[in-house]
């Protein structure tokens, strides 16, 4: 099957073989990749993490179309997340990992052709560049042919969050060739458009920009011939990795603050965890595991001792951040955080609408937890328990979901200002939609409010 | 030596301009280079280049 998402570079297709990602390259792409290997470049790559792990393969028979003059094949990560599902300290470290990847290749005299934040994936908590064609030979004069690229999908987004305070996961859902910089000038107004990184790759950009469009043909027909020395090309990417590692996001989030005005109600945490514990041993061993509201991800971390692996995903990305800065510190294993609001998952994108996959596409759990989410879905947005309970069911087989009453002070403090009446939120509906479709394997109460259900769809 | 023939990104103008005006000192001969070609085709004493920039038989434009 051929990968509907990679027709840009026609020199290297990707396309599946049952469980296997494999890279079909015409004879150029294998030339370059045959050199990337016998220079050690390759394996560097692989060895810093930089990349993902990938070997030439001679057993597959690629599909008609699909060049095949050699065949690469890359290890499988657990999910292939997106930028605009990713948090700040994601897309910077994302970020840093590319300009990395180009400074390992310059020193083997080799450059990347393209800064997509789409050909980085995390691998758990480790930024990978998926696209291991994406090398291209360099020499010793050139230029950095996917500068504008890294500013559209890197730059701009993280100077958005990082001098106006806006969180940049919605602008990178609706645009898929990234944040262009001419917007973010306009968007930078006043003492953020004085900002570092801002003066030269934003204001210098666009008035250079403004006189470039004016130019004559023949001129930038010179322009495209342009070369600087190897050594001007890796001080500028180094001076991109200063500027980038020194962002910091001033974006606010909701839930840290809102945690800071109601304290969350530790009441019956350790019932919950006991319960969580049981009804993942219970599930069928191995597979994904997704945690919905997975907040600082206290209860994704048990799921790890039971499943192959854990996506935690949260609508908020200062509570995906704080998680993901614990797991790549932590070197918790085997969690994947990611900012994903359950309300409005990531739809296909791009080209013809399928060049970049559903969430509910990507992400097939055998198990999934929806822990203090109903009563924000059903209470703060007004969404019936019969369609919340429908998409438990789509998600996963089997899962565990908390009922808040209610009465919980945090419903209550959700619906305070609702004055229309809602679809009816009671224990017994949920009950009742729960068995509709599925059977209820095991319930608990967890502290005065709440309780707790293993369901799973028959 | 093998050569990027099949860089699909277009780099841009600006963008390419900008990198040369931040190399500083190590821009100096690049922007040299397109300034020099433009004044000399001011003063009309070299070919103009859009005719070079027609596709090939295969659709590849002459580097």
């Amino acid at each position: 099957m051929i990968e509907s998402g990679s027709f840009r570079d026609p020199t290297a297709r990707v396309f599946y073989s049952g469980r296997r990602v494999l890279r079909g390259l015409s004879p150029d792409a294998a030339a370059v990749d045959e050199e990337a290997r016998s220079s050690g470049l390759m394996e560097a790559l692989v060895d810093r993490a930089l990349f993902v792990d990938n070997r030439l393969v001679d057993d597959v028979e690629p599909p008609p179309g699909v060049p095949d003059a050699a065949i690469v094949e890359s290890e499988r990560i657990p999910v292939v997340s997106y930028p605009s599902e990713w948090s700040f300290s994601m897309l910077k470290d994302a970020a840093l990992a590319t300009l990395d990847a180009n400074l390992v290749a310059l020193e083997h005299g080799f450059i990347l052709k393209d800064a997509s934040g789409f050909n980085v994936a995390f691998d758990g908590t480790r930024p990978r560049i998926l696209d291991v064609a994406s090398l291209e030979p360099f020499g010793e004069k050139g230029i950095w042919t996917a500068y504008a690229q890294f500013c559209d999908h890197f730059l701009a987004p993280l100077l958005l969050e990082a001098h106006a305070g806006v969180a940049f996961q919605p602008v990178l859902a609706a645009r898929t060739e990234g944040l262009g910089i001419s917007d973010l000038g306009r968007l930078l107004r006043g003492r953020a458009g004085l900002r570092r990184g801002v003066l030269g790759h934003v204001r210098l950009r666009a008035a250079i920009e403004r006189r470039a469009a004016r130019m004559g043909t023949a001129t930038r027909a010179d322009v495209g011939r342009a070369e600087l020395p190897k050594d001007a090309v890796t001080a500028s990417i180094r001076k991109m990795r200063a500027l980038v590692t020194r962002l910091e996001s001033r974006a606010t989030s909701t839930w840290s603050d809102y945690e800071a005005a109601l304290p969350y109600s530790a009441d019956g945490v350790d019932a919950k965890e006991a319960f969580v514990r049981a009804a993942a041993e219970s599930a069928t061993g191995g597979g994904v595991a997704l945690d919905i509201g997975a907040n600082a991800g206290r209860f994704t971390r048990i799921l790890t001792e039971h499943f192959e692996h854990v996506i935690a995903v949260d609508n908020d990305p200062g509570a995906v951040d704080v998680l993901y800065r614990a797991a790549r510190d932590g070197d918790w294993d085997g969690i994947t955080p990611m900012v994903v609001d359950i309300m409005n998952p990531t739809p296909s994108h791009g080209w013809r609408g399928r060049e970049r996959k559903a969430f509910l596409e990507r992400v097939r759990p055998v198990f999934s937890t929806w822990l203090a989410v109903l009563h924000h879905l059903c209470l703060g947005t007004g969404i019936p328990l019969d369609e919340v309970v429908g998409l438990v069911y789509e998600v996963s087989d089997s899962a565990v979901v908390e009922f808040v009453d209610p009465g919980d002070p945090m419903a209550r403090h959700i619906s305070a200002t609702r004055r229309s009446s809602l679809a009816p939120y009671t224990r017994e509906r949920f009950e009742e939609c729960a068995t509709a479709e599925g059977t209820l394997l095991a319930s608990a109460p967890a502290g005065e409010f709440r309780t707790l259900y293993h369901l799973t769809r028959r | 030596m093998l050569t990027p023939l099949f860089a699909y990104l277009d780099p841009g103008a600006g963008a390419t301009i900008l990198q040369i005006v931040l190399a500083g000192t190590a821009g100096v001969a690049a922007a040299a280079k397109i300034r020099m070609n433009r004044i000399k085709r001011r003063l009309g004493r070299a070919e103009e280049t859009e005719v070079d920039a027609e596709p090939d038989k295969d659709g590849h434009l002459a580097e």
